[in-house]
């Protein structure tokens, strides 16, 4: 992976933040991103697991492990290291974003 | 899947690839149940819920397929395009030999059009480093149709008449330079100071030179002799003695080798205020005329106004424009016109070179595809589709384009610098680098190549039909294959006439004798600075003791000087009538002034008389020596000896001796009657001085310190070998005849290896023919001759076919040959025995292998 990856998408920073808590899995996940968010982000479950099976193939994530209940099975995925430091780096590019616009704001509102 | 899943989800789910339906499937019911089953528990819209969780299912089900596609792509190329990648490399490495021949023909020949393309490119195309340089032309004067530097008062009436284009003017004016490093002899050019608008160049630093006293230094000279000094500007440097302001400097690249319209200049200075005998409009005082024309005008233009000028100028000035005109030329041709005919002959043979390849190639695939299509079959046979063949044939070749076109750029990369440096090209001044337009072509080629030498083994492998194994092998196209080499040899039959018969000229033209003996001659300029040697007496006797001095020197043989170098493309001519006939028109002689003993340095042989001598000084009566062709001219079937000439500033002089003719010109080109003045009769500042040793070592650091030793303030300019002086006159030829052969060596050298591989190749597949007629009891003798006449009918062919080719492109050359007629029956003669002889020692080899051939194995075989 680059050294600079590219932005993270909302609902891919959401899942991996929940993710960084603890593993989960994907009805679990669901839960948590609408909790975290404040009910801002509700994937849809297609989009969510369209969204895990792109970040693991971006390595961001993995299966902890796949939970058998009969005839039901339950992925468990958590974050990875890479996933983890990508998401920090994500947080650092977010803030400074966040903080220059405040300037820009604070500078045009003197 | 969850039994409480909704028919609709349960549709539209099933829609997903399977991958993600095996993955995440179940999970996504049960998400999906979930949900509805809160929605409905928490009593709120169960519609909309069911309608969101539809619409997610519906829209990411085309994009699922879409990155579902995606991957399949991926994993494809990873799973079948590197095993197919590794199988080829595979076989590549089990049959080195023709990967060998296929990398190095293709290679040879894209590298060698890639160099030749190059050197046409910057000669041809785009030789002039100037913007928009299709819109410069130079003018120049003809008298009696004869061409003459430009008379300034000409140049005045030209530039103030013409409307359709700017007109400047420039001329030769070499400077001593002292001051902030050793003394240097820097090469400058006098200007109008319009010279550079005119010319479209932008300076670095300041402007141009306007007024006396005012100087432009290029580049390398303001780099390297004042470090890029930025407050170069207004500072003051120390010419020929006298301070001068340095008003600007040259950006980097202007610095043209000698010859581009400007030829290499350190110095730009003002040409006006003109000297005095400038305003004589029947002196020619070297000057030439650069002109660019003005947007929307044309060449045609141009030159109509030019002439229309030089008309009325002619019934103005009756006297000296009478026998005048004005000839108008572009730029590019001026500066790349020798050079047309060679580099076009070698763009040909480049052309030639790669067709040979290609087809060695082709053929070589081929007989490869042939040999394998038993293996092609089976794989057929055993449910390999066409396609998966034949994208393992495509990925060979691409692998052998891919790698010949590299080893082609990179050896074109390697070889155009050492090119360039080539006596022949370094004196035109071909300035060589592989560009961007050149690695196009490259890749260019190296595609069309690859495409046309795969299309046969592909085609091969698109009929493969299945067939089973211990079939014998399919019928051959050793046919086909025999006239490729044909065709080859053929090509290698007329590039080898074309590159004889200009190596034949080039004897011809070395054995010709030029007049004077060049080998072991050392060349070099001495100017005295008029501020430094004010009087003639100082100049004078500065010579003399260079003479002295160079004499003592150890080795040294003879030491002389001459006012113009002989061969160096320049002459100075003076109108000489002879005393007892002066109101006859004067002669236009090479005249030059000597010192010391030139005749013998040079080895210009004595005819009739006595050479001149130290005591032909300013005390004694004033004599000449003339050479041959100026006696018979003057004098024909009389003594010249004791008879008078006048002008060139001589009211009358004496002919004391007369020596051979030299072709100052060069030994392919016209040459005036030469007459030679005593430098102790004319003393001139600025001499070559000629040093003939008794070796070939070099003894320029000897000579330096000589010079250092006698003024440390005088520098000389670069030494330069006589016998390369004289060769720099034939470069054209030496250039077509030297690249000439060894493209031609190449394409022999490829048609060849193709004769043998077809031979060879033909012999494997009769083998065992060849094994049973040996055991019914032919002779070994009997089948070795049948197949070298199989090699000699199909040479035969080839240099047929060659020959009929080539009496059409020796008209290519014909301006190079000098000597020798175009069709040149020696050539002729030469290239049949070179081709037959190697074609015979190549079709040897198989023949002999299949004389050898074992009846009893075959007959084990069988």
């Amino acid at each position: 992976m680059g050294s600079t990856p590219a932005p993270l998408r909302p609902r891919e920073q959401w899942i991996l933040a929940a993710l960084a808590e603890a593993p989960l899995h994907g009805y679990g996940l669901l839960e948590r991103v609408e909790s975290l968010s404040a009910g801002a982000v509700r994937p849809g479950p297609a989009t969510l697991y369209r969204t895990l099976n792109s970040l693991s193939e971006r390595a961001l994530i993995e299966v902890a492990a796949v939970e058998s209940q009969g005839d039901r099975t339950r992925t468990i995925w958590r974050i990875t290291r890479h996933g983890r430091t990508t998401l920090t780096a994500e947080v650092e590019r977010l803030r400074t974003t966040t903080e220059r616009i405040r300037q820009a704001l604070e500078s045009a509102g003197s | 899947m969850s039994p409480r899943l909704p028919w609709i989800f349960r549709v539209v789910l099933r829609a997903y690839p399977s991958r993600f339906r095996t993955a995440h499937g179940s999970e996504v019911a049960e998400v999906i149940t979930s949900r509805l089953a809160h929605a409905r528990s928490a009593g709120g819209s169960l519609a909309l819920a069911y309608v969101t969780l539809l619409v997610d299912l519906v829209v990411n089900l085309p994009l699922e397929w879409v990155s579902a596609g995606r991957r399949t792509q991926r994993r494809r190329l990873s799973s079948t395009l590197l095993p197919d990648l590794r199988i080829s490399l595979r076989r590549l490495r089990r049959a080195p030999g023709f990967t060998a021949a296929a990398v190095l023909s293709l290679g040879v020949a894209i590298g060698g059009t890639t160099l030749v393309y190059s050197l046409v490119r910057t000669v041809l195309l785009d030789p002039l480093p100037y913007p928009e340089s299709e819109r410069l032309f130079v003018v120049g004067e003809l008298r009696d149709g004869e061409r003459v530097s430009v008379a300034w008062p000409n140049f005045r009436d030209w530039r103030d008449g013409v409307t359709t284009a700017e007109l400047a003017a420039f001329g030769r004016s070499s400077m001593n330079l002292t001051g902030d490093g050793p003394a240097e002899r820097l090469r400058g050019l006098r200007v109008t100071p319009n010279l550079f608008d005119a010319l479209g160049v932008a300076f670095q630093l300041g402007r141009s030179p306007e007024a006396p006293g005012e100087v432009v230094l290029t580049h390398a000279i303001w780099a390297n002799r004042y470090g890029s000094d930025p407050a170069i500007l207004g500072r003051s440097i120390q010419l020929d003695g006298t301070g001068w302001t340095v008003t600007g400097v040259l950006p980097p690249g202007i610095e043209f080798p000698d010859g581009v319209v400007l030829g290499a200049s350190d110095i730009y200075t003002s040409i006006e205020p003109v000297p005095a005998d400038f305003e004589n409009r029947g002196s020619h005082p070297g000057l030439a005329v650069v002109a660019r024309l003005h947007s929307g005008r044309t060449l045609v233009e141009a030159r109509s106004e030019l002439d229309a000028l030089a008309h009325s100028l002619a019934l103005e000035y009756p006297d000296t424009n009478g026998r005048s005109a004005v000839v108008v030329q572009d730029a590019l041709t001026v500066v790349s016109g020798s050079l047309r005919r060679p580099l076009g002959f070698l763009g040909g043979a480049a052309l030639v070179l790669l067709l040979a390849a290609i087809g060695n190639v082709a053929g070589l695939g081929l007989t490869r595809a042939v040999a394998r299509s038993g293996e092609w079959g089976l794989r057929r046979a055993l449910g390999a589709g066409t396609h998966q063949l034949m994208r393992q044939v495509g990925i060979e070749y691409l692998i052998l384009g891919v790698t010949a076109t590299l080893v082609g750029v990179c050896g074109a990369m390697v070889l155009l610098p050492r090119l360039v440096a080539w006596g022949p090209i370094a004196q035109m001044g071909i300035s060589g680098r592989i560009g961007r337009p050149d690695i196009a072509l490259a890749l260019a080629l190296g595609a069309v190549a690859t495409a046309l030498v795969a299309t046969p083994p592909l085609f091969r492998a698109l009929t493969a039909t299945r067939v089973t194994p211990g079939a014998r092998r399919a019928t051959s196209p050793v046919r086909t294959r025999e006239s490729l080499v044909a065709g080859q040899l053929a090509l290698a039959t007329v590039l080898l006439v074309v590159a004889a018969t200009l190596g034949r000229s080039l004897m011809q033209i070395n054995a010709v004798d030029g007049g004077i003996r060049p080998a072991n001659v050392v060349a070099f300029r001495v100017a005295l600075p008029e501020a430094d040697y004010p009087d003639e007496g100082e100049v004078s006797a500065f010579f003399a003791q260079l003479q002295e001095r160079l004499e003592a020197l150890p080795g040294a043989g003879s030491v002389g000087g001459i006012s113009t170098l002989p061969f160096s493309g320049s002459g100075s001519q003076s109108g000489i009538r002879t005393l007892s006939d002066p109101a006859a028109d004067p002669l236009r002689t090479d005249v030059n002034v000597v010192d010391g003993d030139y005749f013998t340095a040079a080895g210009v042989e004595l005819v009739r008389g006595r050479l001149l001598s130290d005591a032909d000084n300013a005390e004694a009566p004033p004599v000449v020596v003339v050479d041959e062709t100026f006696a018979a001219r003057m004098w024909p079937d009389r003594d010249p000896l004791g008879r008078s000439i006048t002008g060139w500033g001589f009211q009358s002089a004496e002919v004391v001796g007369v020596v051979r003719h030299v072709k100052n010109y060069g030994v392919t080109r016209p040459s005036r009657e030469e007459l030679y003045v005593s430098h102790g009769q004319r003393a001139y500042r600025s001499m070559w001085m000629l040093v003939r040793g008794e070796t070939s070592a070099h003894p320029a650091p000897m000579i330096r310190a000589v010079i250092n030793d006698i003024d440390p303030n005088l520098p000389i300019a670069s030494f330069r070998l006589m016998d390369e002086v004289v060769a720099s006159t034939v470069s054209e030829v030496r250039l077509a005849t030297g690249l000439g052969l060894a493209l031609a060596a190449l394409v022999a050298l490829i048609a060849v290896i193709g004769l043998r591989s077809t031979a060879a190749y033909g012999v494997q597949l009769r083998v065992r023919e060849f094994g049973i007629r040996m055991a019914l009891g032919s002779e070994s003798g009997r089948i070795r001759r049948q197949v070298l006449q199989r090699s000699a009918l199909v040479t035969g062919a080839g240099i047929l076919v060659g020959l009929g080719a080539a009496l059409i492109t020796t008209r290519v050359i014909e301006s190079l040959v000098f000597g020798v007629p175009r069709i040149d029956p020696t050539s002729f003669g030469l290239a049949v025995a070179v081709i037959a002889l190697v074609s015979v020692a190549a079709g040897d080899g198989p023949a002999r292998k299949a004389a050898a051939c074992d009846p009893a194995a075959t007959l084990r075989e069988e």
